[in-house]
Order: structure tokens, then sequence, then C-alpha cells
């Protein structure tokens, strides 16, 4: 089992650190139907592997200069306020009723993401929190701000509280949320959302380590597979096309809404 | 905040073809390798750190033919852990805290830089992570 782990989890972790997703919406529905391994102890060591996402692709994410660490820091307020405030929704709203939402609004997302301009096209309108990268595909420095922060702020709060309803470390959704409605470029989006889901899970896989709900023998390999598999993955993706990374989204969105839809109807 | 260095920070881009208009481009750029660097050597170090804790106590257990161990040792536990026990523990603490350190090393770059907005913004972030552990 050991080595089947380690393998499954190089492939989650460069697709996580591919798109800015923690994976934990692939790894726990994995170990559950593949590997049989409790519910809980899947949990567990899909934190440990959103972590191991977040800190592999940042280490190599740091040296492109692509993470919006401004940005990140002020949408992770509203993320992690949500997180805290999550058990509020969760009086008034069943996980069940949340997949059908999420049904119904990511195929309206992933048509939304058609509109992005791709990294490489001049973005004349600066918002604020001004920035600049230098795009290691093209080698050309790009200038961009940030639009609509108050929208952008109060969606990643949204967000942050449903995710904790849901199980997951929100990857999926705070990219679009920066990409669309924020107007960062999608490669800065990817590095800045890596950046955001490991402060997500870090409280959450702390929390099940002291309680002894992680299992050594399911994490270890998983966190193993996931360090080389993330490096990987960040460095192609920082070097990838951008319209390559936004319909490799667009397909994941496709595939959530389809996992959200059946979950919602099956219960 | 301070006028950064950006031919020191940023070598891999030629000065001579960027404009005057691009200064603020290059400062934004500057700051972020420069905050990034301190967070990179910090994530680097955590990496390292627990691959090796987790090849080691995996090793020792495939060598010394230990059953396999399915819990974590607590963080007051660990004195009387041993052999892969202790090393998958450490190197999960490791690998947990690291966004943590992350945000410290973030901190410490942008107070480096006199950005202290976004200090006290990071502290923030810090400070409602650690009262979600307390309420659990």
């Amino acid at each position: 089992m050991f080595i089947a782990l380690f393998l499954i989890a190089i492939a989650v972790g460069a697709l996580g650190a591919l798109l800015g997703i923690g994976g934990g919406i692939i790894t726990v529905p994995l170990l559950t139907v593949l590997f049989h391994i409790p519910i809980k102890a899947a949990i567990g060591a899909s934190l440990v592997s959103v972590i191991a996402t977040s800190t592999a692709a940042g280490a190599v994410y740091a040296g492109s200069s692509l993470t919006h660490t401004r940005l990140g820091m002020v949408l992770a307020v509203g993320t992690t306020l949500g997180a805290l405030t999550g058990g509020l929704t969760a009086a008034f709203l069943s996980p069940r009723v949340l997949q059908g939402m999420f049904a119904v609004l990511l195929p309206f997302v992933m048509f939304s993401m058609r509109q992005l301009p791709s990294d490489e096209a001049a973005r004349p309108s600066l918002g604020i929190l001004n920035t600049a990268y230098m795009d290691p595909f093209t080698g050309r420095v790009v200038r961009y701000g940030v639009r609509r922060l108050p929208l952008g702020w109060t969606t990643a709060f949204i967000a942050g509280n449903l995710s904790g309803l849901l199980g997951v470390g929100g990857g999926f959704i705070n990219v679009p949320i920066m990409s669309v409605v924020m107007g960062v470029p999608l490669k800065a989006t990817i590095a800045t959302s890596n950046f955001m889901v490991g402060m997500t899970a870090a409280t959450s896989a702390l929390v099940y380590y002291t309680k002894g709900m992680i299992d050594p023998q399911v994490a270890v390999p998983i966190a193993l597979g996931i360090l080389v598999g993330a490096q990987l993955g960040s460095w192609f993706g920082a070097r990838a096309r951008s319209m390559t990374l936004k319909r490799l989204f667009q397909i994941l969105l496709f595939i959530l809404t389809i996992q959200m839809a059946w979950k919602a109807i099956t219960g | 905040m301070k006028q950064l260095d950006y031919a020191r920070l940023i070598p891999d881009i030629d000065i001579e073809e960027i404009s005057e208009e691009d200064e603020a481009a290059l400062q934004a750029i500057a700051s972020t390798r420069q905050v990034d660097r301190l967070v990179q050597r910090l994530l680097m170090a955590t990496l390292i750190i627990s691959a090796v804790l987790f090849i080691a106590g995996g090793v020792w257990q495939a060598v010394a033919h230990l059953p396999p161990v399915h819990h974590v040792a607590q963080i007051t536990e660990l004195t009387h852990a041993n052999g892969p026990d202790l090393l998958f523990s450490l190197g999960l603490i490791v690998l947990i805290i690291s966004p943590i350190l992350r945000l410290l090393g973030v901190a410490v770059g942008l107070a480096r830089q006199g950005d202290w907005v976004f200090v006290v913004i990071t502290l923030i972030v810090l400070a409602v992570m650690f009262a979600g552990l307390w309420i659990g």
C-alpha cells in the first residue's frame, strides 16, 4: 500500500500545485473508495497532503515571484475568519444543500473563466495592490493590479465559511475569485491560492494531530509523494501557457460539478 | 515603504531594456523577491527535515520488521516515543507547522521593508489561526 499511496500522491501533488488547489477534494474520495481507509484518517491524511502541496509548491513559486503575498494575506483574513465562523452557517445549511448549490454555481464559474485574458496580454487598468512578476514562460514583466477587493474579500469570507462545511481547503473557490472577480493573472492566482490553502489546512491539521486522528501509515507515504509531485507541478505550472492552465482548471470544475451533483442527489 | 535595490534583487531582468515607467513594477518584483528569499529558505528547510524524518522512519520500520504504527505521538509524549513512531511524528509536526513558519517569515520580510500595515494583517491571520486551534 505504501508504494501505491506514494505514486498516487505524486499525481495529486502535481495537479494540486499546477492548478492552485490543495487536492483534498481528490485525496479524500481516493483514499476512502480505493483504499477503504476510514473517513477520519482519510481527512487527516488529506489535510497533511494539502499542507505538503502548499509548502512544496511555495518553495518553487517563491523562486519565481508569482505569489502575491499581500493579496494572499488580505484574503486569508477573510477565509480564516469565514472558517472560524463556519459553525454558524452549519446551523442553517446542510452539506447536501451546499453541494447542490455548488453543482449549480460551478458551471457558471467554468463559463465565466472563458472570458479571462491570457497572462501574456497587456493589462492597462491597474487597480489597488499593484504588483508585477516576471513570467518564466515568456521572460516578460507582467504588471497588474487588484480589482473589486471588497467584493473579492467578501466572497473569500463566504468561501472560507463554506469550505469548512464541505471539508475542503477551498482552492477551487480561491482561483475563480482571484482570476474572474479580481482580475489577477492566472499564474499569480494559482501561486497565491497555493499559499492560502496551506494556511487554511494548517489549523485543521493541528486539531486532527492533537486528537490523534492522523495515521502515519497513510499520511507519510502521501506526504512524501506530494513533496515530489508538487515540486514538479509548480515547476511546469510556472512555465506553462496560461491558456493551458485555464483549460485544465475548467476541466477540474466540470468534474467537481458532477461530483457535487452526485453527492447532493445521493446524499 | 523603503526603496529597494532592484538591480541587486532581480539580476535576471535586463534593466537597460525597461523604461522609467516600469520603475514601480521593478520595485514590486524586488519587494516580492526579498520576502520570497526568506520564505523559500524556510520552506526548503522544513521540506528537507520532514522528508528525511519520513524516509528514516520508513527505512527503520522496514529493516527492523517493526509492526506499523497507526497513531502519532502527542507533543507531551514525544520524549517517551521511540523508533519510527518518533521520526514519523516529528516529521508530521514539522510539515504541519510549515504554513505558520511561512507566515512568520512573511511578517519578518515585510517588517524589513517597513510595510507595517501588512505586518499587522499577517499577525491578524496568525491570531485567527490560533483562535481556530483553541476553539478546535
